[in-house]
């Protein structure tokens, strides 16, 4: 998209011939890095995805490293080895051949999952040692498990119809008592509250990639998947109630809303934050052409990727009342 | 603010010492003033930076930028002696007993011109103390090759070393290191904010009203103020007093007039100039008529695109010692878009249809205004003043008009919805300026400059207003709403003094001081800038100096790394974003040989409070941030050295410039990390810059031009490995690929390399004279990048029958080879 725009901007403005030539890349070749990604939670043992990055250059699919060793220090003792195993994702897809349409079957990425037996708890502190025979140095990634949060109420503020329609709009809000220092939350939406949107300030780190954002239509924060983290800067050590809203699809469809609250580590906000922007500066797209480039964020030494925590969740149910 | 202070005791203990030389310098012999202006003998157009000079003494000054000059001797036998470029030289020998006014006429001189980038008796490449200057005559810029035949004046400078263009064709300057916003630019003393056309591609300097254009690349006289990096003085042709003459040109996408003459012989004069493309007024009517034949005149399409600058300038003479001058610059940029469908259906046999129409109506435009009154008046021989009132503004306009109707009916009966939806985006910059200047020559071998400056500026950030409008038979709904950054109001208060000194026939300074104001949100930032420059005249064709500038800069521009477009944002400091500031140190040698003049410099500039866009923000102003948020600021320094030849006599003339330089950037304020708090070069660093530009007058009907440029390529960044992310983080990033940035800017492009080609061809026609010019932009056709993109394509596989994904790096090359041809007839 982006060599588009450009090409059709300078013939938009000079009407001109333009030449678009494939380069040969005659930079400083980096070497593959090892990586590590794994979101531990409480309760869960520890759960690792390694693999190797490959040239962006090279499309190549199968990432795995040779001879992947992860080993898991609890506290500074070492407590394990995990367990490490192939992962090979396929898709299926048609292609036409002679003899018709014919069904295959095709690569789409294969890492090494890595899976211990010790069940994590809070206030473990972790550090992963990964190696492989590919890589001269161990790749290194440390986090602490988080407490749960203390979650004091979870309440619907008001309920109102859309008009000349026959959804809801809830307005709800989730009571935090915050101890004091940096914490850092995650919400989880799912059952009847497939996604919230929020204006609540401790979204406002977080980027959200709808298109009405960018059109200057709303500010609001719009939560689909299950990571929403947002810090408590703007309420460090007290009692903060969160507002956000969301769509009741009326009584035919009427599901509570139900709520995962969990506290979460700084490497998974950092991540989250660094991702999403990411995410928006795709050179492919066409925000992104306008867009600064961004380095996701890594907690991972010797390597990338992001080894992360995430306590047990406090699971909340809205079971609200319906207005006529 | 106790730095502030000490610095502040400082530099008045040194202005003291220097008001203390003034007095101990006054020779016990009696001097006298001579005076006077310096102009054209045959326009009356004064000469700017003329050297006039005793010969015996070599004392010396040259005409300021209204063509005064005043000169202080001591009494006794003067032997005056008065040149300009491509003038004969005036000389007159005479007794000095009083103060005295010599108006001096020069004449034109039939020899060969002494070209390009000039020498000055006085001030010149060895015997000046201003470094890190260059002075261009735009009479001698047409010899130089350029792209569409289009003679631009920053693309001249681009040529020189320790100027940096930005991207391919781009107009953007990145002088020693520095950002596109830190170069003042002023057009007969005002500044100009936007200097670009058609995404920079072109300035919105018309060649043919400008007189001169003298750039400052450090060492900035203390007159100067409010940018870090480069000064570009850009003085517009004051008109002809006495005759009307003109030119008309046409070339490949533009066409152009200038005309100038008396209004009242030998007391008002004009010059008007007037460019425009004309590339849209045969790109819409095709397309219309394209539209019409395919759809059977119902549909319609107009559209295009086209630049225009508007220069004009009154001067009026009331008599020796007042004249008054106005200055009026307007230049825009307009992308226009209108397209009209109607669609019609129907069914007879149910007796229903629908008639829809649509409409879509883009207006984009961008552009600078300014105008400048200016009242010169010689108090007394040897002080000159200078008051000027100024106005100028930048405006970028974004309206757009979507609307659709359409009417169904049925079995009679009919129904009609409409819906429309109105935007406009506006930003903008206004300043208004008052500005007193004054020269001053005291004693013997002292000139100095001082003055005042006020503008008032207001920002206009962004304002988007949304007007929507939907309606059918039964049902009405409409929204208006407008968002967007409030206005910015802020007072600039500049003073300053500067003396240039000649201590003794080895030793010249230039010592001065600039003191500003930036006054916004209530809080007003204040800055003591000293600057100073010294030169040593080791022999007569060979000297050493130094210099030390300290600037600070109030605005800054949001703007695209790639290219300059309308979106691009001027914003001031606020109580949030502080000013920048820079320490520049250089020095150098210089020496004249023979019609040849070399010179070495080597400089470091440390720049404070730079800014840039956060990781992942955007230019794009359409969301609800404030732009604040998006901005980081942070440290950046710059170090090279820059080696000039030139040959400015004979047939064949030109230069040679080369640099080798270091740009690099540190953001790591806490809360502000760019490239997570480590080192990066600057955008536009680059190792090596060499530009050899020559000139042939073959005789007096052809000359050729040349120039070759070579420079180490851009730097972009680039993930040279990709990974996958974080499982599960959200249902659609399963297998998301990450792009592995290992540090900003460290890919680089291709290296740049261009032959660029001019042959003018001159004839005399009964009434008027005829230049034929070919043009040839990258005559090797060098595949110069654009930009380089990482790109997905996917490949068959005929053996194996699988289309297989396939990632490339893609170059553009917007301008491969343009071979212009363009007629100019001069009256």
């Amino acid at each position: 998209m982006k060599k588009q725009v450009i090409l059709l901007m300078a013939m938009m403005m000079l009407g001109l011939t333009s030449c678009v030539k494939e380069v040969e890349f005659d930079g400083e070749q980096s070497e593959s890095l090892l990586v590590v990604n794994g979101l531990q939670q409480v309760g869960q043992p520890a759960r690792l995805c390694v693999e190797k990055s490959v040239f962006f250059l090279d499309a190549k699919k199968d990432c795995r490293a040779k001879d992947v060793q992860v080993d898991l220090y609890v506290n500074g003792d070492f407590k394990e080895a995990l367990q490490v195993r192939d992962s090979i994702l396929t898709e299926v897809y048609y292609d036409w051949t002679e003899e018709g349409e014919v069904m295959k079957e095709r690569l789409l990425y294969a890492f090494n999952y890595c899976e211990g037996q010790y069940v994590l708890c809070a206030g473990d502190r972790l550090r992963f040692e990964v190696r492989s025979s590919e890589f001269d140095d161990a790749a290194e990634a440390e986090t602490t498990m988080p407490d749960m949060p203390n979650v004091i109420s979870f309440d619907t503020v008001r309920v109102d119809r859309v008009e000349n329609t026959s959804t809801y709009t809830v307005y709800f809000s989730l009571t935090l008592d915050d101890p004091l220092g940096i914490d850092y939350y995650n919400l989880c939406p799912y059952d009847g509250l497939v996604g919230f949107s929020s204006s609540d300030p401790v979204f406002a780190d977080l980027t959200s990639i709808e298109v009405e954002n960018l059109m200057g239509e709303s500010s609001e924060y719009y939560a689909y998947g299950p990571i929403n983290v947002f810090s408590d800067a703007y309420f460090d050590g007290k009692t903060y109630s969160v507002s956000m809203s969301a769509y009741s699809w009326g009584d035919e469809y009427y599901e509570p809303f139900t709520l995962e609250v969990s506290r979460v580590d700084e490497a998974l906000y950092q991540y989250k934050r660094t991702y999403d922007a990411y995410q928006q500066s795709d050179p492919e797209s066409l925000l992104g052409m306008f867009t600064e480039p961004v380095r996701v964020y890594s907690n991972v030494k010797n390597g990338t990727g992001v080894v992360c925590a995430q306590s047990q969740p406090v699971t909340l149910v809205l079971d609200f009342i319906i207005n006529y | 603010m106790l730095f502030f202070n000490v610095r502040f005791k400082h530099l008045l203990l040194f202005f003291l010492l220097l008001m203390s030389s003034w007095v101990s310098a006054q020779d016990t012999k009696k001097s006298h003033t001579i005076s006077g202006y310096i102009t054209d003998g045959k326009s009356q157009e004064t000469l700017l930076g003329a050297s006039i000079y005793d010969v015996a003494t070599m004392k010396g000054v040259v005409s300021n930028n209204f063509g005064y000059y005043t000169l202080k001797l001591p009494n006794g036998k003067i032997q005056f002696r008065a040149s300009f470029v491509g003038y004969d030289p005036y000389e007159a020998v005479f007794d000095l007993r009083g103060d005295t006014l010599i108006n001096i006429a020069l004449t034109q001189s039939n020899q060969l011109n002494e070209v390009t980038v000039t020498a000055r008796a006085i001030e010149s490449n060895v015997k000046g103390t201003q470094m890190s200057t260059i002075e261009l005559p735009v009479m001698q810029l047409k010899k130089v090759p350029a792209l569409f035949g289009e003679t631009d004046v920053i693309k001249a400078l681009q040529l020189l070393p320790g100027v940096q263009s930005g991207t391919e064709g781009s107009a953007g300057m990145y002088v020693r290191g520095g950002g596109p916003d830190e170069n003042l630019i002023l057009l007969d003393g005002v500044p100009l904010y936007n200097v670009n056309h058609a995404a920079g591609f072109f300035s919105a300097f018309n060649s043919d009203a400008i007189k001169n254009v003298t750039l400052y690349k450090g060492n900035f006289p203390a007159r100067f103020g409010g940018r870090l990096s480069s000064v570009v003085d850009v003085r517009m042709k004051d008109g002809d007093m006495y005759e009307y003459h003109g030119n008309f040109s046409v070339g490949l996408i533009a066409a152009k007039a200038n005309v100038e003459g008396p209004i009242v012989k030998g007391k008002t004069s004009f010059n008007f100039s007037f460019r425009r493309t004309y590339y849209d007024l045969f790109t819409a009517p095709i397309m219309n008529y394209v539209a019409k034949q395919e759809t059977g005149n119902k549909n319609s399409a107009w559209g295009g695109y086209y630049f225009y600058d508007l220069n004009l300038k009154l001067n009026h003479k009331f008599s020796d010692t007042d004249r008054l001058f106005f200055s009026f610059y307007s230049g825009d940029d307009k992308v226009y878009a209108r397209v009209k469908i109607k669609e019609e259906y129907s069914d007879s046999y149910y007796n229903t249809g629908v008639n829809s129409y649509e409409k879509m109506d883009i207006d984009w435009r961008w552009g600078n205004r300014v105008a400048a009154l200016r009242w010169n008046h010689v108090i007394q021989p040897n002080l000159f003043m200078n008051i000027t009132g100024a106005y100028t503004q930048y405006r970028h306009y974004l309206g757009a008009e979507i609307g659709q109707e359409r009417t169904y009916y049925q079995q009679g009966n009919t129904s009609t919805y409409s819906e429309s939806i109105e935007m406009g985006l506006n930003s903008g910059i206004y300043d208004i300026s008052a500005k007193a200047d004054f020269d001053y020559n005291p004693f013997e071998n002292h000139d100095v400059k001082f003055g005042a400056n006020l503008t008032h500026h207001t920002y206009k950030p962004t304002t988007t207003g949304v007007h929507l409008k939907e309606s059918d038979d039964d049902y009405q709904y409409s929204f208006d709403t407008v968002t967007g950054s409030s206005k910015i109001r802020a007072l600039e208060t500049d003073l300053y003094a500067e003396d240039n000194w000649s201590i003794n026939n080895f030793f010249k300074l230039n010592a001065g001081l600039h003191f500003s104001t930036f006054t916004v949100e209530g809080k007003t930032y204040p800055s003591l800038q000293p600057r100073v420059s010294l030169r040593a005249l080791v022999t007569e064709d060979f000297s050493l100096k130094a210099g030390y500038a300290y600037m600070s800069q109030y605005i800054h521009l949001l703007s695209s790394n790639a290219i300059s477009l309308p979106t691009d944002l001027w914003v001031p400091v606020t109580g949030k974003i502080i000013p920048m500031n820079a320490h520049q140190v250089a020095v150098g040698a210089f020496y004249d040989w023979n019609g040849f003049e070399f010179s070495v410099e080597g400089y470091y500039k440390k720049m404070n409070n730079v800014m840039e866009y956060k990781d992942g923000a955007s230019f794009f102003t359409l969301d609800q941030t404030d732009w604040q948020d998006k901005v980081v600021m942070g440290e950046g320094w710059s170090y090279g050295i820059e080696l000039f030849a030139q040959k400015t006599i004979g047939k064949l003339t030109g230069w040679v410039g080369y640099t080798w330089s270091h740009a690099n950037r540190l953001f790591n304020r806490p809360g502000q990390e760019l490239n997570f708090g480590e080192v990066f070069p600057a955008k536009y660093d680059r190792r090596h810059d060499l530009n050899i530009v020559l000139m042939y007058e073959l005789n007096d009907r052809i000359d050729l031009g040349a120039t070759w440029i070579y420079s180490t390529g851009n730097c972009a960044t680039l993930a040279y490995q990709d990974y996958h992310g974080l499982p599960n983080l959200s249902s659609y990033s399963y297998y998301s690929t990450i792009g592995h940035i290992e540090s900003r800017n460290n890919y680089r492009f291709n290296s740049y390399q261009r032959l660029d080609l001019v042959a003018n061809f001159h004839k005399q026609l009964k009434h008027c004279e005829r230049v034929f010019s070919i043009n040839v932009y990258n005559a090797l056709v060098h595949n110069n990048p654009f930009v380089v993109i990482p790109w997905e394509t996917y490949e068959y596989n005929p053996y194996t029958g699988e289309t297989v994904e396939k990632k490339v790096l893609e170059q553009v090359c917007v301008f491969p080879i343009i071979p212009t041809l363009s007629w100019q007839y001069k009256f």
